[in-house]
């Protein structure tokens, strides 16, 4: 879907969950095309549509064919629809802002988690419990798929979103290597929980600096 | 694809929760649950651990704590439970023939030895007996190169920024931004070509006065400003009187921007009088059709954050005191400029380096001598409305690569 190879990438702040987000990203696109580079430039704020829009208008000034985000406004989206590129909403369907530009979004799901905690306080049998879910606790949803893709792509991307949803793929499975160099994952070993809770690390190939604290 | 958690803000709220639960002291039977900045204790019964999560008794009930949240103290801490490696702060010291880990929060070190805080109590551990890993251990790589500039606006930031992006390009390095929530202005991280942090340069917007005092002060390693500093300003800045101020300071110019007034490719209007630029900022020529264009009323736009321009008019001889009274001022290039591209009564005032995908008005000034707006009469000096980038360095001390 990229022609110049370069993706933009809004991050918001530097933290796993939106590290893991990247770095998910990365190995993803990188399977695809193995020339692909991510140029990422960290906003520091979820939520700030004038300084997302001029972040998008310098990743497209640098090349960046396709943006992604982590940050919450629409306006990158809205960018990739003026100048016909593409783009991936975050946290909601930005579709209807970018009808097309927009591969996917991103679906903050959390309405049947809300429900069936809240139930369980109702009805008494709610308790303390640690939750981590994604596609397959439906916690994360996607928004369709652009109608136009090729019909290629359209199936291998549904597949992949599939395979995560089941369990059969995980984002991160060895071998995979730290940004430097430094040994992360063997040779089909998964990252554990712990790993993607604690993700404060690019892995090998992104070039982009990792804003460690000062 | 994404493992968007909820783990991480349920921790957090239970941390926050459990704050007002401190306890100050620890009984022997207790294990104390610390964050791992240090700034939240949670002390209770330790009622089970299964590997991934700690649950805790405390005054505020059960609760359920991720191991990646927290360094355990106390007896009945799990074995081995003490902060992991990669966590902020914590290191894992290893003994050099493989015999010993000792993981825990490094609290000082030195040339010989590693004091740490670990799960056993605070140890002292010889420095050559064993190496260090994680994120709290002493650097051991290059240094890294770290300067402050002063810049005077927003647009000088931007032209730094392209500075350095095709410098680091030029050395097969990277260049990684950063914004600040409360600053316009980027931190430039410089990564090597593996994207490995070799140098940050940060930017604080300040007027000259300032920014001579704070690169006096040795707080930048460099300032930039638009206008030429007079000695007199120099040396209020330096709190005692030279004879020249070439002694302290080095001058350059780096860079020419000008004053531009800018209106949508389809507007007619190619050229405007210095005069009527003058007379349109100053409220007295209100409409197109005074300057043989269309009837429209001349809708003036411009940057609120670009205090510099009124400086600069000020400097070119404009009585510009309407300007911000009349124009339409923006938060953003990007919007101000896609306002005038839109709109054929917008004119837009900024600087050259600001504007974009707009129609550059030439200039005519005394004597009907007309200067056209293309780059190389900005070069050349011969617009009217150009302006000088200065960059001032102390004239002692010893400059970074960076710099």
């Amino acid at each position: 879907m990229t022609r110049t190879n370069r993706i933009g990438y809004l991050g918001a702040y530097p933290i796993p969950q939106v590290t893991r987000g990247i770095n998910s990203a990365y190995l993803a696109a990188k399977a695809a095309n193995p020339d692909v580079e991510f140029d990422i430039i960290w906003l520091n704020e979820w939520f700030n549509p004038d300084k997302e829009a001029q972040v998008a208008h310098q990743l497209l000034d640098r090349g960046c064919d396709i943006l992604m985000q982590h940050t919450v406004s629409t306006a990158a989206v809205e960018l990739a629809q003026e100048k016909g590129i593409y783009s991936f909403g975050q946290s909601s369907d930005m579709s209807k802002y970018g009808p097309h530009a927009v591969l996917t979004s991103m679906i903050n799901n959390w309405g049947p988690y809300y429900t069936r905690r809240i139930s369980e306080f109702l009805n008494g049998t709610w308790k303390s419990e640690d939750t981590l879910g994604g596609l397959g606790q439906e916690i994360i949803a996607l928004g369709g798929l652009l109608p136009t893709i090729p019909n290629r792509v359209h199936l291998q991307a549904q597949d992949v979103i599939s395979r995560i949803a089941s369990g059969q793929q995980h984002p991160f499975v060895g071998p995979v290597r730290r940004q430097g160099g430094k040994g992360w994952l063997a040779l089909g070993e998964l990252a554990s929980d712990s790993d993607l809770l604690t993700m404060n690390y690019y892995v090998d190939g992104i070039k982009s600096v990792f804003p460690a604290a000062s | 694809m994404s493992f968007n958690s909820l783990t991480a803000k349920i921790g957090g709220a239970l941390l926050g929760l459990a704050l007002a639960a401190l306890s100050a002291s620890q009984s022997a039977a207790q294990t104390t649950l610390t964050s791992l900045d240090g700034k939240v204790n949670l002390t209770g019964e330790l009622i089970s651990y299964d590997g991934s999560n700690y649950r805790i008794k405390t005054d505020v009930g059960d609760l359920i704590v991720r191991k990646e949240f927290v360094m355990c103290a106390g007896e009945n801490c799990p074995e081995g439970q003490g902060p992991a490696v990669g966590d902020a702060g914590s290191v894992l010291l290893l003994a050099n023939d493989g015999s010993a880990r000792i993981p825990g929060k490094l609290i000082s070190v030195n040339d010989t030895e590693f004091v740490i805080e670990s799960a056993h109590g605070v140890l002292t551990v010889r420095r050559e007996f064993v190496t260090c890993e994680g994120n709290g251990c002493p650097d051991s790589g290059p240094k890294l190169d770290r300067i402050m500039v002063a810049v005077p606006d927003t647009s000088v930031a931007r032209l730094v920024t392209t500075i350095v992006g095709d410098y680091v390009s030029s050395k097969d390095f990277n260049l990684t931004e950063q914004l600040m929530a409360d600053s316009d202005l980027p931190v430039l991280l410089i990564g090597d070509e593996e994207g490995l942090e070799v140098g940050r340069l940060s930017m604080a917007q300040m007027d000259n006065r300032t920014a001579m005092r704070v690169l006096f002060s040795g707080q930048v390693a460099f300032a930039l400003t638009r206008e030429r500093l007079t000695p007199k300003q120099v040396v209020a800045a330096l709190g005692f009187s030279v004879q020249d101020i070439s002694d302290v300071v080095t001058e350059e110019i780096i860079g020419l921007d000008a004053v531009d007034f800018v209106v949508s490719e389809g507007s007619s209007i190619d050229v405007m009088d210095l005069d009527a630029a003058n007379a349109i900022l100053a409220g007295q020529i209100t409409n197109w059709s005074q300057l043989g264009g269309a009837n429209a009323p001349v809708e003036l736009h411009s940057l609120s954050q670009s205090a510099g321009l009124l400086e600069q008019l000020r400097v070119h001889g404009f009585s510009s005191a309407a300007l911000v009274g009349d124009a339409e001022l923006h938060d953003s290039v990007e919007t101000m400029n896609e306002i005038v591209r839109a709109r054929d009564n917008a004119l837009g005032v900024a600087f050259r380096s600001q504007v974009q995908d707009v129609k550059s008005l030439s200039l005519s000034s005394a004597y009907n001598v007309f200067v056209d707006s293309s780059e190389f009469a900005i070069q050349t000096e011969e617009y009217p409305l150009g302006v000088r980038l200065y960059r001032y360095t102390l004239k002692t001390g010893a400059e970074s690569e960076l710099g």
